[in-house]
């Protein structure tokens, strides 16, 4: 059943979707009772992933707006960046969903394809992130003050 | 590479996603900075033109040039702070903003 991984608060969201797309695929694959529900269990958080990836990729929209007047200090591609994987990892749900009302496994195939693009994506991302980090560490405190005297 | 392989995905349904919104939802900002983040998507939309069946799939060019875009963020700070550019309240909008991109990406990760 699915509904133990989505209340697990301790599995990440790529873990959680390969672990309902292999649900998926294996229901399709022999359908019985119990893979009907499951079905249904993943159409179900499949809406509510879906909905959830849409707000984080609203916030990096709004992330992505000019950090400064100085053109050379925009920090554009990382907001967008993260943009592009909030729609990636929605995506995989909507093979999903696919796969689970189509009936067809070969949904599933390709959101494990993609859920394989957002990880590695994101440690891109990460990677980038803790490098420009890296250039403000010197003598600040970043860690622990990173709102500054201004606040968010 | 990652970024590539969704954007293949993403093309069917999400052409130009990136670009165009993200200007028409930004109403205050100048010409100038319009241009810059034209430049710095062109990367992404001409990965999704590579990403096109029609041309074959997947241009290895067109990868390598996401990765650069991301990238160039690094490069351009780190010059900017080289050359003194970086006035305190720049580094503070900044230091914030990476702090946000920690948050959405942890939200991503879900760990």
């Amino acid at each position: 059943m699915l509904a133990g991984i989505s209340d697990n608060a301790n599995a990440s969201a790529t873990s959680r979707l390969r672990v309902v797309i292999e649900q998926v695929r294996a229901a399709l694959e022999n359908r019985t009772e119990s893979g009907e529900e499951a079905l249904e269990d993943a159409l179900q958080l499949a809406r509510d992933e879906a909905t959830r990836l849409d707000a984080v990729g609203k916030e990096a929209e709004r992330l992505g707006m000019p950090a400064t007047p100085d053109e050379a200090l925009k920090l554009i591609a990382v907001p967008e960046a993260i943009q592009v994987v909030a729609a990636g990892q929605r995506k995989a749900w909507d093979y999903i969903l696919e796969a689970a009302t189509s009936g067809d496994a070969t949904w599933c195939d390709d959101a494990l394809e993609l859920v394989g693009a957002c990880d590695e994506a994101l440690s891109e991302i990460e990677d980038v992130v803790n490098d420009i980090t890296a250039l403000f560490e010197d003598g600040e405190d970043y860690l622990d003050d990173p709102c500054g005297d201004e606040g968010f | 590479m990652a970024l590539a392989v969704i954007f293949g995905h993403l093309q069917n349904v999400n052409d130009n996603f990136q670009n165009e919104r993200a200007l028409n939802n930004v109403p205050s900002m100048d010409g100038r900075s319009k241009a810059f983040l034209r430049a710095a998507t062109s990367g992404y939309d001409r990965a999704l033109n590579a990403s096109n069946p029609q041309n074959n799939g997947f241009n290895r060019d067109e990868s390598l040039r996401i990765n650069s875009v991301l990238h160039r963020d690094i490069h351009t700070v780190t010059a900017a702070m080289k050359d003194g550019r970086v006035s305190p309240a720049e580094r503070k909008t900044i230091k914030r903003q990476l702090h946000q991109a920690r948050a959405l990406i942890a939200k991503l990760r879900e760990q």
